[in-house]
């Protein structure tokens, strides 16, 4: 008896697995677990068996081998479950070909009550069976009037509505085939979800058990699931044709029982492409390439990260350059795998490539010729180095950083964000190491006009986007969804969401500081529990100090950037590793999880320390990877194009970014001049400047002279307008009475107000009486107003004021008018006499919230009056001035009158705009703030709404393609270009062309047709060189990085 | 020709047609029920895999996607239907990953397609499942296994007996003694209320939850369903006689509300106004109203005559002033004297209203700014145990409120005043009721327990489980 099923086994395993492919290389086989307890009449263990080779490679064969039990009586197996049957011991043969392994096995207690537990079990059922996913029951309105908690976050919830909701009509505990909630799902009757239970599934008896027993709750001793443990674990290698692999989970509970749990787990894949996994954990490799299986269960994840292998006769590994340890660790991954790499690019493409990666520009033809010819051997090294240290490196980058940060001039205002972006750009220049970086931005204090990290906070209006920003930016890690629930594929529970948020709770932000307050505890909206704030158990910093002191945020700092921090160097060095590669060793780069795996684990973590070794240098990391083999390899791959070049076998062909692509255009067509030349360009403007200054005071009195008599032939003139920016109050009571900063100077001179574009007033040029002013904010808020007139002789003037709410009016510091509600009942105008010489009007303008416009409306009474010549282009305080004799005039009128002569003067404001920005005004790739144009927007500019990636968006539009044929950007620079191009003979224009669009010379072929273009009678030379211009602007070689 | 009424012939011609030959297969009654519920769950109103729905006759006689007939009259092998179900592979079986058909299942479907595969509902085009004609139902347990929720029970007209929900069955307790003395069964899954025409007689509504509703007429004398009033597409959660106890309102899960004519079933109206399970439905008592609530935060008043909708009460969904918020209505009923409405569910209050009132309140657009501060004629009468409340009986001058707290409660009608908490309970209670001389009051719980009061003192006067057989 025993020799037949021993003899039928072996011919089984034979007729399965042919022999020739074990036989040689098999050395033993393991099972998992090593022995088993089963300790209760439910209690079940899955077994993973591997059989492993001679040279140690692994091959799962839990499905594949023979079982035989010893004694039948005491336990079964199924589908390579063992079973209970009665209380005893027994063995379990496991055999496989020629090799056999014994498994101990104990069944207990079968006659013990073991009730389905509710959370433990059913509620991990219906996660399991997706029934409370988001797009299902778990939405916040549930579907068809049946409502769960999205993942079972609360079991409350849960047991009403499956066990009371509408009289009880789920659950049927009399007859459990009966209820409802195992009909729907066995699609007995109608259900929009689909089938999502078979009999035959171990969930549905689970289920079906539970309502049996009384759907009821747990008791309150039930224990609770304090871990989950996976096998295997951390990672598995799948080589065809063997891609199977069998999971174990086991869960941990506080009353230091085990559980095998791989029934109630949810298993999922990161790519489902390369691997798939089915309900019961069993993994089936489908294509070449890694992908991550999540186990959850309850708050519990982890992932296992599985390499799918092709089978591939050709192994053989040429020798391939290593130039340093990023080639070591690409290289090994591609060897598994057997990928070969590309070869090394071109010089051309190296440096077009390396250019464009570091700084953003185009190297100039010059620069192009200079480095093709150079025949130096580190020539390669030299570059990388050259451009590290330049200022386009650091004006590029900060670019980068300042889109991550958000820089944004319409939030930071007053030059704030200029001040954040120098900061950002010195401290790439200067190499400041990130942790100072990072730490100087999270603990920044103090007024934003003159701390500028502080500015990192201004576009972060709560608690909670700091906390979901400072996480994305340092941490790689999208937290947002803790907010609401655990997380289903991260770790990231709600307490630490809070916990993180915690850290920043105590920020209190003033209109432009930021300060610490000694309060400010951060509750969860759920449990009411004051948040420990995250990293403040790591830190003895606390404990010694009073609590006043204390800045969470510098606990918080110090675990972000301790060398053990899992996420701080990994995130970073990944960030530049996506800037050179276009993909990252984990993409997208701010979605770090278990989940998402790297796609090379050990790259990523040699980058990562090195960063660290190197006290957070990201120069080096630049400078190693751009140095490696692998950054220098050329587009074509070796053997085959895959779709993703998730392993760097080659590189990437990427469209270039709006900015670069913008400046690439600019440095072809000439319109912008090279980087190199920028304080040269610098100096010249400022040349220009004191030209123009000298030139106006040259005509200084003349000027004066010119107004003055315009002046005097006037019998009233009208100066400009000023206004103030809206200062929001609490209610229209506060902002009509209340007074603002300025309203103390309504009565002084207008001379003193700062009358450019200074902190309080704005000259508003297009402003006119009778004109309605809209305001945007919806807030309860006040403005103000200032118009001059000067009168030569008396006159009455009727003003009539229309206004949302109220309007305040002061003449010569006298308050003439004063309603808090204007309605149209014939008090809405106001007399007022000008009496000779200067007359001062302020108006305020306050509102009760939502719609905010207000009109002043002025008319001469007399019709005489009204008929005088009037000026309105004279600012008031210059007309007072040109009113005072020049002996009388102080010197500081003196330098007003010069200073208005040069603001009315275009040129002027123009030059300074430009210098205020370094001479970098024309770059995009060199602005921490390039303005949003719509060729920039079309390329993916991104808007700086939020710390994502995602934000900048790389996919091809049609609007590309319009504003790369035709659009107004294109058309007027390719005009442009012909002035660079027409002073040069053919052969050069075709030479300089390449070389500055392509970063190479023409080939032979492109040279004849180029110059055959050219020459062509019958079109002017200009039209031909535009034609040639555009053509080449438009291949894809220029749109193009490669 | 009314359009209800097909409906109302095919359930006068249920009653009468006698069990069926053996060799005589019906469409309606052997074959839809079987794909209804082995096949109709894919390939249905809401799901049509592989292109195919058959959930009406018209779509059975109607090509599917893979360009085979489903059905040829006569010969069951070439019909797509049929092989599919005898299928040896599994990959092309039916149904799909889930149990085979028995084999007298299959034989249903082969003798109907051999015999013709005629057509005996009423119309093609209509799901066939709102043509069921009743089912037939199971014997009850003979010994319960473990007890099951009371849903419904009710005082008989002269409150010696007490018959009280069970499992396809009512059983009829003695309310002096707590004594089973008879058992009604093969009746619908789910008993939802029950409502006595006289000391032999009840109608009683309930169903089998997704599924199926009923509302039949049981004797007590013969212990058996002597006539089933209609049939729906979910269980019937409440029914209200009129005062005459000729005419019957049905309240379904599946939103509709009819009224039938009691002796003969004729099928009155029916009127599909709400949005949401309709929970409760009830005659008012001068017979012109007919008022149901329902999970979707109203109650709806309907003329009694011809159903039309007189108004919407919206008193549960409140915004302004006292006890604001949204709130589901789990039951209403009329007070016999004063024809007002009470209602309640959710929340703190049961509602007191008039349905004139709520009728002028309403109003239309042109006045409802005035409205919105304008403070309604609602009576709220704060029930003070936890929410919420799910049933309601007003006995004399007394409300009865049970909940979920496990108490019931009593309240004097005219002043709102709390008069009695009658305790014991320790589980949801889902119905209540007293007897006509308001001297006893019973309720029956979540977990199976049946007490009597006195309702002068609160005292217990029996407590059991309605669960005959269970052993503990």
């Amino acid at each position: 008896m025993f020799c037949q099923i021993t003899f039928l086994s072996f011919l089984l395993s034979v007729m399965v697995f042919p022999a020739s492919l074990f036989a040689d290389s098999l050395a033993r086989i393991e099972v998992h677990p090593q022995q088993i307890s089963l300790q209760s009449a439910r209690d079940r263990v899955q077994l993973v068996i591997t059989a492993i080779s001679k040279n140690g490679a692994t091959q799962d064969i839990t499905h594949d081998v023979s079982f035989r039990l010893l004694n039948p009586a005491i336990a079964k197996i199924e589908n390579s479950v063992v079973l209970p049957r009665s209380n005893g011991k027994t063995d379990i043969s496991i055999q496989f070909g020629q090799l056999e392994a014994i498994l101990p096995v104990t069944v207990s207690d079968q006659s013990e009550p073991d009730p389905v537990r509710f959370q433990n079990e059913t509620l991990a059922i219906l996660t399991k069976q997706g029934c409370n996913a988001g797009s299902c029951h778990g939405s916040p309105q549930g579907k068809g009037g049946f409502s769960l908690s999205l993942f079972a976050y609360d079991s409350q919830i849960d047991k009403k509505a499956l066990v009371r909701e509408g009289f009880n009509r789920r659950t049927n505990i009399y007859d459990p085939d009966e209820s409802l909630m195992l009909k729907k799902p066995l699609l007995r009757i109608p259900h929009v979800g689909g089938k999502r239970l078979r009999k035959a599934d171990i969930t549905y008896q689970i289920l079906h058990q539970w309502i049996y027993e009384g759907a009821g709750d747990d008791p309150e001793n039930a224990p609770r699931c304090t871990s989950i443990a996976v096998y295997p674990q951390p990672e598995r290698i799948l080589r065809m044709p063997h891609v199977q692999q069998q999971m174990r989970v086991l869960a941990n509970f506080d009353d230091g029982s085990q559980r095998d749990i791989t029934h109630l787990a949810t298993f999922d894949t990161s790519h489902d492409e390369i691997a798939t996994v089915d309900a019961m954990g069993q993994v089936t490799g489908t294509a070449q390439g890694q992908s991550a299986i999540t186990v959850r269960y309850l708050e519990f994840l982890e992932s296992v990260y599985f390499t799918v292998v092709d089978a591939r006769k050709d192994s053989a590994w040429p020798d391939i350059p290593e130039n340093n340890y990023v080639d070591q660790f690409v290289n090994q991954r591609l060897q598994l795998l057997k990928i070969l790499p590309a070869t090394t690019c071109a010089d051309t493409i190296f440096l077009r490539r390396t250019f464009l990666d570091l700084t953003g520009l185009l190297p100039t033809a010059e620069r192009a010729r200079e480095f093709l010819k150079n025949t130096e051997k580190d020539k390669r090294e030299v570059l990388i180095d050259q451009l590290l240290a330049s200022d386009e490196f650091a004006h590029f980058q900060a670019l980068r950083l300042a889109d991550l940060l958000r820089i944004n001039a319409e939030v930071m205002t007053d030059g704030r964000a200029k001040l954040f972006a120098d900061w950002i750009a010195l401290a790439v220049k200067s190499n400041m190491p990130f942790d100072d970086f990072a730490r100087k931005i999270i603990t920044a204090r103090g007024d934003s006009h003159t701390v500028p990290a502080t500015n990192y906070f201004m576009a972060l209006p709560q608690t909670t986007d700091i906390a979901e920003a400072t996480s994305q930016i340092f941490m790689g890690s999208r937290i947002q969804c803790a907010k609401c629930h655990n997380h289903p594929f991260e770790n990231w529970t709600q307490n630490d969401y809070y916990s993180i948020s915690a850290v920043f709770s105590r920020i209190q932000r003033s209109e432009t500081k930021i300060t610490i307050s000694p309060e400010g505890d951060l509750q969860h909206p759920h449990t009411g529990q004051v948040m420990k704030p995250w990293g403040s158990e790591t830190s003895a910093s606390t404990t010694d100090k009073e609590p006043a002191e204390v800045d969470p945020r510098a606990d918080f700092a110090s675990w972000l950037t301790a060398h053990d921090n899992p996420y701080f160097a990994r995130v970073e060095v990944n960030r530049i590793w996506k800037s050179l590669f276009g993909q990252g060793i984990v993409e997208p780069v701010d979605d770090f999880r278990s989940s998402n795996p790297p796609s090379n684990v050990a790259l990523l973590d040699a980058l990562a320390d090195d960063f660290v070794q190197n006290d957070y240098d990201r120069k080096h990391i630049f400078r190693v990877v751009c140095n490696s083999q692998t950054y220098q390899r050329s587009t074509i791959s070796a053997r085959e194009i895959t779709a993703v070049n998730t392993l760097f076998s080659h590189a990437n062909v990427r469209l270039l970014t709006a900015e670069q692509l913008s400046d690439a255009i600019g440095y072809v067509t000439e319109t912008l001049r090279p980087a190199s030349e920028i304080p040269q360009w610098v100096d010249q403007m400022q040349g220009e400047l004191a030209a123009v200054k000298a030139e106006l005071q040259d005509q200084q009195l003349t000027w004066e002279e010119t107004l003055h008599t315009r002046m005097q032939q006037a019998a009233y003139w009208h100066g400009g307008w000023w206004s103030t920016r809206p200062f929001i109050a609490t209610d229209q009571s506060a902002a009509h009475h209340d007074i603002f900063p300025p309203e103390e100077q309504l009565d002084g001179q207008p001379a003193d107000l700062p009358w450019d574009d200074g902190e309080m007033w704005s000259f508003e040029k297009d402003w006119e009486p009778g004109q309605t002013h809209t305001y945007e904010e919806k807030r309860p808020a006040a403005v103000y107003a200032y118009h001059p007139i000067f009168a030569n002789r008396k006159a009455t003037l009727r003003l009539s004021f229309v206004a949302d709410d109220g309007m305040k009016f002061w003449h010569d510091g006298q308050v003439v008018y004063d309603r808090m509600q204007i309605t149209d009942d014939g008090q809405n105008s106001r007399d007022i006499e000008l009496h000779p010489g200067l007359n001062h009007l302020f108006f305020k303008a306050s509102n009760g919230g939502g719609a905010f416009h207000f009109t002043v409306k002025m008319d001469y009474v007399k019709a005489t009056e009204a008929a005088a010549p009037q000026l309105v282009d004279i600012a008031g305080h210059a007309a007072a001035i040109l009113h005072t004799p020049r002996p009388q005039r102080s010197e500081i009128q003196f330098q007003l009158l010069k200073e208005y002569h040069f603001a009315v003067d275009g040129r002027i404001p123009a030059l300074r705009k430009r210098l205020n920005l370094g001479g970098r005004f024309d770059y995009a790739t060199q602005r921490p703030y390039p303005e949003q144009t719509d060729f920039l927007k079309a390329f993916g500019q991104p808007k700086r709404a939020s710390a994502c990636v995602c934000e900048r968006v790389g996919d091809p539009t049609l609007e590309q393609a319009l504003q790369m044929l035709n659009g107004t950007v294109m058309t007027d620079k390719v005009n442009r270009s012909v002035k660079r191009y027409l002073k040069l003979d053919d052969q050069e224009v075709v030479e300089e062309l390449y070389l500055a669009a392509f970063s190479r010379f023409p080939q032979p072929v492109e040279r004849n047709s180029a110059t055959a273009h050219l020459s062509r009678s019958g079109k002017p030379r200009e039209a031909s060189i535009r034609d040639l211009v555009w053509a080449i602007m438009n291949t894809q070689e220029f749109m193009f990085q490669h | 020709m009314n359009t209800k009424a097909p409906l109302f012939f095919t359930l006068i011609l249920s009653w009468m047609v006698p069990p069926i030959q053996a060799n005589e297969v019906s469409f309606s009654r052997h074959v839809a029920p079987i794909l209804l519920q082995r096949c109709a769950g894919c390939h249905g109103p809401k799901k049509a895999e592989g292109g195919f729905r058959l959930h009406t006759f018209q779509f059975l006689t109607t090509l599917a996607d893979s360009g085979n007939p489903l059905i040829v009259s006569g010969q069951p092998e070439r019909s797509e239907l049929f092989r599919r179900l005898v299928e040896s592979s599994v990959d092309l079986r039916m149904p799909q990953e889930d149990d085979a058909l028995g084999s007298a299942e299959i034989d249903v479907i082969r003798q109907w397609i051999l015999s013709g595969a005629k057509f005996d509902g009423e119309d093609e085009a209509v799901a066939y499942r709102s043509q069921l004609p009743p089912r037939n139902h199971p014997t009850a347990p003979e010994f319960y296994r473990t007890t099951i929720p009371i849903y419904a029970l009710a005082f008989s007209p002269n409150g010696t007996q007490l018959a009280v929900g069970g499992y396809h069955e009512i059983n009829v307790w003695d309310s002096a003694s707590g004594q089973l003395t008879k058992r009604i069964g093969n009746l619908p899954q789910r008993i939802q209320e029950i409502a006595w025409l006289d000391e032999q007689q009840l109608v009683v509504s309930g169903g089998t939850p997704g599924e199926y509703g009923e509302v039949c007429v049981a004797d007590i004398s013969s212990q058996s369903r002597i006539r089933v009033i209609g049939t729906f597409t979910d269980i019937v959660m409440s029914i209200g006689l009129n005062s005459t106890k000729d005419q019957v309102v049905a309240g379904c899960a599946d939103q509709r509300s009819r009224v039938y004519s009691v002796t003969d079933g004729k099928l009155l109206w029916e009127a599909q106004v709400h949005s949401d399970w309709v929970t409760g439905a009830k005659f008012s008592s001068d017979d012109r109203f007919v008022a149901t609530s329902s999970r979707d935060q109203t109650v709806k008043v309907h003329e009694a005559k011809e159903g039309t909708l007189y108004t919407t009460y919206n008193g549960h969904r409140k915004q302004l002033g006292e006890f604001t918020g949204r709130f589901a209505v789990y039951d209403v009923c009329f007070h016999p004297e004063t024809g007002e409405a009470l209602s309640l569910g959710e929340g703190e209050a049961i509602r007191i209203w008039n349905p004139e009132k709520a009728h002028v309140e309403n109003g239309d657009a042109s006045d409802m700014e005035g409205r919105f501060f304008k403070k309604g004629h609602t009576r709220f009468v704060r029930f003070g145990a936890e929410s919420p409340m799910f049933h309601i009986a007003v006995v004399l001058s007394d409300i009865l409120i049970s909940g979920r707290s496990g108490v019931v409660k009593s309240f004097d009608f005219s002043t709102g005043e709390p008069k009695q908490t009658f305790q014991g309970h320790d589980d949801w209670i889902f119905c209540v009721d007293g007897n006509m001389d308001a001297t006893r009051i019973a309720a029956g719980s979540f977990n199976g327990t049946v007490i009597i009061w006195d309702a002068l003192t609160g005292e217990t006067c029996s407590q059991f489980k309605a669960a005959p057989g269970l052993e503990k």
